[in-house]
């Protein structure tokens, strides 16, 4: 299941219009899906507070588990005041049988809300208008590949990241060499719709062109039907476009993120050492440390922000490590930038994408969420504690290991199921 | 195989003169079938079952250009198409959108794709076909 733009718009919408329904109400989500996180930042957005998430399975739900940091239920343990103060947020094609179930729970018909998204939409209602609208934007695709065709170069080749993550464009750029020698592709672009992508692509060296969401949509719309090299247009997904394989997912974890990119993506018919990007070896980490009374070797990043995936660990729970790694006298720093806040009690710094090994080897310690940082970082010489979560949309050590996908044998990771477990882990670690 | 609106479009007015013609309701799903991978569709009709479960669908609605194709599950049904049909139906799937509920059982076509390239490597024929493809 992939949360699309323009399904976040609707929720936005919904949530907007619908604000004054949750004064002085339980605000419940009915499901831990991809779709409950843009929910809760809609929510969030609105000042509105969610008070539980629920979930028919129990791998998801109840037993103490979080989901985003908040708690979560079996429905048939809500007890009277949830049932009769709840507001209910249903996302999901099985809507009817949730709002039938929280019915039959005692809560009252109107205080669930359904939100009509993507796939949770009636299943058919294609008609020959939509077809030609659909085969006007394939049309609109391929004018758009030929005007870059004009623009850069008939044999130019334009590869598309359509996913804004950060670790995929840097897996695609790994393996990408491999890829252009394999067909005798010269000349080439870059093309994301996010400007972290188009960083970590720059590191590879690279030309980029940054387009909008419509852009890049109505070009995979010309791929999805004439999905061939001599479209000169190729997605650098670890997935199917259309539809989220499966294969890849937490229940069937035979095979790495990678190897996605390897035998899938580019279809290789044997492995490759990946390619490593460049770094900067500006020194500005020793300025930035000096300025910050931060110690050479005895400083640990932090990095507690991922962009595609929630955690659950708590900020309190940040702030704990915090206190236990300065009683064993290290200085912290928090990697953040834009909105993002630093933890408590740390220094914060930003650091561009080509210098990050510099830094995370000048500081000698690196405790980060999965993220697209880890892979950039992973061939620092420093101790690098990668924190990983089970469950829910989370990155699974299996297929985003690091030493797992053989990005390094150094890394030590650890899953984060609970606080005790988390401060013994970094405690045995650092 | 290259898709035109024409074609595209012909398989919507075929879609829709079978979902009147099978009386096709929200329990239904469609599992389009083009002669050539009956391997493929032996697997998935091995799993037809877990499927419908998942989908919480009571009837799959078979269409295919293949006469050799045998179903004995009473939850199948199977309708018999020319190849123009299946080729025009294919050609509506690729230019619209797809639904959870209406599938080309393929691992050539959209959510088996390249399917068979991972066969070997850590899965097996039967996984490619119930995850990568059904997606159960």
């Amino acid at each position: 299941m992939l949360v699309n733009e323009k399904d976040k718009e609707t929720i936005n919408s919904l949530i907007h219009n619908r604000r004054k329904f949750f004064l002085d109400k339980k605000t419940i989500i009915f499901g831990c899906t991809p779709y409950a996180r843009d929910i809760y930042q809609a929510l969030d957005e609105h000042d509105i507070g969610l008070s539980l998430i629920i979930d028919n399975n129990p791998k998801k739900a109840g037993s103490g588990k979080l989901c985003m940091g908040i708690p979560t239920k079996n429905p048939n343990d809500l007890n009277d005041d949830e049932i009769r103060n709840g507001i209910y947020i249903i996302c999901s094609k099985y809507h009817l049988e949730m709002t039938s179930q929280l019915i039959e729970l005692g809560v009252n018909e109107n205080n669930i809300l359904c939100i009509h998204v993507g796939e949770s939409k009636k299943l058919f209602e294609d008609d020959i208008e939509k077809m030609e609208s659909a085969w006007e934007e394939v049309c609109l695709g391929r004018n758009l590949v030929d005007k870059w065709k004009r623009e850069y170069g008939r044999d130019f080749f334009f590869f598309l990241l359509p996913y804004p993550g950060t670790g995929d464009a840097y897996m695609a750029c790994r393996y990408l060499p491999y890829f252009l020698e394999q067909n005798k592709i010269e000349n080439i672009m870059l093309v994301a719709t996010s400007n972290n992508s188009l960083k970590v692509v720059k590191l590879f060296g690279y030309d980029t062109l940054l387009v909008s969401h419509e852009e890049m949509s109505i070009v995979l719309r010309s791929w999805e039907v004439f999905e061939d090299l001599r479209a000169f247009v190729k997605p650098l997904l670890h997935w199917g476009w259309r539809t989220k394989r499966f294969i890849s997912s937490d229940n069937h974890p035979q095979i790495t993120f990678n190897e996605m990119f390897l035998y899938d993506t580019y279809a290789f018919d044997r492995p490759h050492e990946g390619y490593l990007p460049k770094q900067a070896k500006t020194g500005s980490w020793v300025g930035c440390f000096a300025s910050h009374g931060l110690k050479q070797g005895k400083t640990v990043i932090f990095a507690p922000y991922a962009g595609s995936f929630t955690y659950n660990i708590s900020a309190q729970d940040m702030e704990n490590v915090v206190i236990f790694l300065k009683n064993k006298g290290y200085d912290v720093c928090t990697n953040c930038f834009g909105k993002e806040k630093p933890i408590r009690g740390t220094v914060p710094i930003c650091f561009p994408y080509e210098e990050a090994i510099g830094y995370v080897e000048y500081a000698g310690v690196f405790v980060g969420v999965r993220s697209g940082l880890c892979d950039i970082i992973s061939s620092a010489r420093a101790k690098k504690i990668i924190i990983y979560e089970s469950g829910f949309n989370a990155t699974s050590i299996d297929y985003f290991g690091l030493v797992n996908m053989g990005l390094c044998e150094d890394a030590i990771e650890i899953v984060y199921d609970n606080f005790d477990k988390f401060v013994s882990d970094i405690e045995n670690e650092v | 195989m290259t898709f035109d609106i024409e074609q595209a479009n012909r398989g919507l007015m075929t879609l829709s003169f079978i979902f009147a013609k099978c009386n096709y309701g929200a329990t239904d799903m469609i599992w389009i079938y083009k002669k050539g991978e009956s391997d493929v569709l032996e697997k998935c009709i091995a799993f037809a079952d877990e499927k419908m479960k998942k989908e919480r669908a009571e009837r799959i609605i078979l269409l295919t250009d293949d006469d050799e194709v045998d179903v004995f599950q009473e939850f199948i049904c199977k309708v018999m198409c020319s190849e123009q049909d299946i080729e025009d139906l294919i050609a509506w799937y690729m230019v619209g959108h797809p639904y959870n509920n209406i599938m080309i059982i393929s691992l050539i076509y959209p959510e088996g794709r390249n399917g068979r390239k991972w066969i070997g490597k850590g899965y097996s024929f039967e996984s490619i076909c119930k995850h990568g493809l059904l997606r159960i």
